[in-house]
């Protein structure tokens, strides 16, 4: 989990920063609503409170999540907390269109 | 701040201008330098043309083309050809991007998937259930435009699926767009024994998951079924759609569009990606460095974040050797940072797992260098920061001061003590507030044994920090070394208001006003004021806390220490109550008496002794009791100190006993203790007599010996000592016998509730086993074997060099012994090989044995050493013990 990406925040942001976008995606991300969202957006705030956290994060994390291929990262994006989006007629049509396809040669397997 | 714009840092009129680009406000920015502008043009013209051309890198990233240009037609108009000229050159690049995602070719008609559907209807229409998946299929294709209907076939059936197949069509459109009520409506039109239903479930799950309705969209993908079109479709949206089996390109293009991530180039990252997956590192970075590009202007945002982090191979972390992974990183970090400073993150992904992973395994003087090293890339790129230095120097620091486990085995070595106090002092300089690295300086002042400069900090720390806690415990620590005991009480009464329910400090104040006390009644005075407060401190579990701290013993104390006192039996009688076994009680009783010379006829000790046996109960009993005292040994050992000299004969079977039930890391630090203590000349006699457990043992084993002729009598723990014993002597051949005996002592400890024993028993059991097992068993000489023979093999045999072992190696090993990790063990019986190890020797008993041998002098850890071949003893025949085992201390 690399919490500057759950909060969509710079690595050189400030406490202030860190905490206003925090208060903003817990009242999107209610524990009520959404426990999952809500712990993860916790964590993150939590590693990332102080200018002490946040530089031994990015200097010691012990989770560097290295070695994540391109496409790897992407999904991971796309599934962070308020990333995902509608997007267009076109990018929906397209992704069936493929599903299909994958489905068709499966089954021709 | 870019240089037109610090040109305008002194201007009044201009502030809200570069306020709104502080905040990248572009539009805003624009608008208020528009209005500049009429006021005196040239002067603020420069402000509108950069305001506009960040306005455009903003909507090329977003992906806003065309809007992007009517922002570079309008910037021809006013400012130079190249920025425009570069700008229009990045939409171009943008708009070529975008063609493959956003362009599906045309379907053709397909009749054969049409008619398939068709014959799909009718067969659902008669009530048959069975659907061929072909024809699932063929309803996908056409509602993904994979297939049209046939513009021929105008039958009712054809005409009913039409519409059907328009309504999801048009769902899917509207689903697409974030139309939910539209598409709702759509889809209601579909009936339940359509041969599109599954659609309404897969869009219902869409429109979950668009929402943030994560279960429910969950709930509705997890009953679409396995390996159909919508089933991998919401894979992709929702789980792993990599392993959905939906082409890069296409799923690339969805996250892309759907997770707002800017105009990436998809085709580049397919070809990267798939580099990537041929096991290429370099080549795939260097494509991805100019994708990151408009990241990297803004410098923030999850995507920079998670680009930041997508460097190295996972192999590349694991296999390679520290040093070299160190140096590698590190040069690529500084090669990094000199080539663009809009690469941060990436450095410092770069230089974290060098200093992560490498921290255990390179020197001191290397991580020194790589941190410096860091510290000067990290101002380079962010300027100086004095918290970021802090952290580095005190992240340093933690780790010279770090104790070094190879060369600690009887005594703590911490790795690099003058480094650590170097780093402290450094990062107590960036920062003075950080009170991690200035109590972890006092403590080391403290081991340095630099005690004025401690004391001196921490009285600078108590001045500073008056309502820290562990500051308070250190100051109170303190003042109590120098005997000024009510300036420690009231530290410590400060510092138990900090934190109350600590029990550290409880146990403090009630040491020290134990001593208060002590000092009290030697001039003369009667402490009743300091007894009653005490015992509002002391703990009422006795079993887990320290002896000296439990209500009972305290009133033992105040009884035998107040004997005038009308109150005194009353208080033996309720410590007697109170203490958990009256053993523990009486003999607590009988070393504070003989300790102040109450005891001339040796009454107390016979009424210990009413309530033990003999000589060799008493050490039972005692370790029984000892049980109850693991936590705090050093405490237990307190009163049988007092007693050392009066009873010194006595103690030599004692403290082994103590000793050997107490768990190993409490034994290391009470003999630390000791040794460093010049009153605790017993201590340090037991220290150099080496092996603690080998003295009990063979002190045991005379009496040992005539009653396991009959084990049923004897208590299970001394039976496992017993064969632990026989085993360690080699005098255990592992046969059908012995195997037999040591199973009965299983179910004997267990059918008793002693799980410990049975626990540890049961390894013994498996050792025997594979000795059973094993023919080959390097421990025991077989005399039927060619010596010759083994002469030639010995010679061919390339000699072991216990350097050749790495460090990581033996401490992964030396954890294993220590944690008693079997598992551990057996994998590092894999990696024993490579390094001419033979992995026979990694038997567990074995590596206890060497590792408890180990000479406490020795600079650098050496690895186990194979025992010698030794000939198979006959049975009932004693081999003649090794000197260790010989030169008893006492």
């Amino acid at each position: 989990m690399n919490p500057f990406a759950v909060l969509n925040l710079s690595i050189t942001c400030s406490d202030a920063d860190v905490r206003a976008r925090y208060q903003t995606l817990i009242k999107r991300y209610p524990p009520e609503t959404q426990p999952e969202a809500f712990q993860l957006i916790h964590e993150a705030y939590t590693k990332l409170r102080t200018e002490h956290d946040r530089w031994r994060w990015l200097f010691f994390n012990q989770d560097p999540q290295v070695g994540d291929t391109p496409l790897q990262v992407l999904q991971t994006f796309a599934r962070l907390p308020g990333r995902s989006r509608p997007p267009g007629h076109d990018a929906f049509r397209q992704l069936l269109a493929g599903a299909v396809k994958a489905a068709a040669t499966s089954n021709q397997s | 701040m870019s240089q037109i714009r610090s040109n305008y840092s002194k201007d009044p009129s201009a502030a809200p201008v570069l306020a709104a680009f502080e905040r990248e406000k572009w539009r805003k920015a624009r608008d208020l330098a528009k209005k500049l502008c009429k006021k005196d043009h040239d002067r603020y013209l420069p402000l509108v043309i950069e305001a506009n051309v960040e306005l455009c890198r903003e909507m090329i990233a977003k992906g806003q083309l065309s809007e992007a240009e009517t922002v570079v037609a309008h910037l021809r108009t006013i400012a130079e050809k190249e920025p425009c000229d570069e700008l229009a050159e990045q939409i171009e690049q943008a708009q070529s991007a975008q063609k493959p995602a956003t362009k599906p070719g045309p379907a053709p008609a397909s009749p054969s998937a049409w008619r398939e559907a068709i014959n799909a209807v009718t067969r659902l229409e008669t009530g048959e259930d069975a659907i061929p998946a072909s024809a699932w299929l063929a309803a996908d294709a056409l509602v993904a435009g994979e297939a049209e209907p046939d513009p021929s076939d105008d039958g009712p059936v054809a005409g009913r699926l039409r519409n059907e197949l328009k309504a999801v069509r048009e769902a899917c459109a509207a689903s697409g767009q974030g139309a939910w009520d539209d598409a709702k409506a759509c889809l209601v039109q579909i009936p339940a024994r359509s041969i599109f239903r599954h659609w309404r479930l897969f869009l219902r799950g869409v429109r979950h998951w668009f929402l943030g309705e994560s279960a429910a969209a969950q709930q509705c993908f997890g009953r679409l079924p396995d390996g159909s079109a919508c089933a991998r479709a919401a894979a992709a949206i929702s789980g792993d759609g990599l392993a959905s089996g939906i082409d890069h390109g296409t799923l690339a293009a969805w996250w892309i569009a759907s997770s707002d991530a800017g105009n990436i180039d998809v085709r580049a990252l397919v070809k990267i990606e798939a580099e990537w997956n041929q096991g290429h590192w370099r080549r795939p970075f260097d494509r991805l460095t100019p994708i990151m590009t408009p990241y990297w202007q803004k410098m923030e945002g999850a995507l920079l974040s998670l680009w930041a982090r997508l460097l190295f191979p996972p192999d590349l972390h694991v296999d390679t050797d520290a040093r070299r992974r160190s140096h590698e990183m590190h040069a690529c970090g500084k090669g990094l940072a000199h080539r663009s400073k809009k690469m941060p993150g990436l450095s410092l992904a770069y230089l974290n797992p060098a200093l992560v992973e490498s921290a255990p395994d390179l020197e001191t003087h290397e991580l020194a260098l790589l941190v410096e090293n860091l510290i000067e890339i990290s101002s380079r790129l962010f300027g100086k920061n004095p918290i970021r230095d802090n952290v580095l120097h005190r992240w340093l620091a933690d780790q010279a001061a770090s104790i070094d486990v190879h060369r600690s085995i009887y005594r703590p070595y911490y790795r690099d003590p003058e480094l650590a106090k170097i780093m402290y002092e450094a990062a107590l300089k960036n920062d003075p507030n950080d009170l991690h690295s200035a109590l972890a300086l006092v403590d080391l002042l403290g081991h340095l044994n630099e005690k004025s400069v401690r004391n001196r900090l921490l009285d600078q720390l108590s001045q500073r920090f008056p309502n820290e806690k562990p500051v308070l415990q250190r100051a109170g620590r303190l003042a109590a070394e120098r005997s000024a005991f009510p300036k420690a009480i009231k530290f410590f009464e400060s510092a138990h208001r900090a934190d109350p329910l600590d029990p550290d400090i409880r146990a403090d104040l009630i040491r020290t006003y134990l001593r208060l006390i002590d000092k009290r009644q030697a001039q003369g005075k009667a402490p009743q004021k300091e007894w009653e407060i005490v015992d509002g401190y002391a703990f009422d579990h006795p079993v887990t806390e320290p002896l000296w701290l439990s209500r009972w013993s305290l009133r033992l104390r105040r009884a035998i220490s107040s004997p005038d006192d009308s109150r005194a039996e009353a208080w033996r009688s309720e410590a007697l109550q109170l203490a958990p076994h009256q053993a523990e009680c009486l003999f607590l009783e009988y070393g504070l008496r003989t300790a102040r010379d109450e005891d001339p006829d040796r009454s107390w000790i016979k009424a210990w002794r009413s309530v033990t046996c003999d000589h060799f109960s008493d050490i039972q009993r005692l370790i029984d009791v000892a049980d109850h005292l693991e936590a705090s040994l050093t405490d237990s050992f307190d009163p049988l100190e007092d007693l050392r000299d009066p009873l010194e004969e006595k103690l030599k079977d004692l403290l082994p006993g103590l000793l050997l039930k107490a768990p190993m890391e409490a034994r290391q630090f009470y003999l630390t203790n000791v040794a460093k203590a010049d009153r605790h000349l017993f201590g340090r006699r037991l220290i150099s007599s080496g092996n603690l457990r080998a003295i009990l043992l063979d002190k045991m084993e005379a009496e040992l010996e005539p009653l396991m002729k009959r084990p049923k009598n004897v208590h299970p723990a001394l039976q496992l000592l017993y064969y632990e014993n026989q085993l360690a002597a080699y005098e255990l051949a592992g046969d059908e016998d012995e195997i037999q005996a040591i199973a009965n002592l299983i179910d004997k400890a267990t059918a008793q509730g002693l799980t410990e024993i049975a626990q540890q028993a049961r390894r013994l059991h498996r050792s025997l086993k594979d000795m059973e097992d094993d023919d080959s068993d390097p421990f025991f000489y077989d005399g039927d074997e060619d010596e010759d023979e083994d002469e030639d093999e010995d010679e061919d045999e390339e000699p072991f060099d216990p350097s050749d072992v790495p460090r990581a190696f033996l401490l992964q090993l030396f954890e294993a012994v220590q944690n008693d990790d079997t598992k551990a063990l057996a994998k590092l019986r894999g990696q024993a090989k490579q390094y001419g190890l033979p992995p026979e020797m990694l038997n567990m008993e074995v590596l206890r044995q060497v590792f408890s041998d180990h000479d406490p002098e020795e600079e650098a850890p050496k690895p186990a050493q194979p025992k010698p071949a030794r000939p198979k003893p006959k049975k009932g025949r004693k081999n003649p013990k090794s000197n260790s085992q010989m030169d008893l201390p006492f």
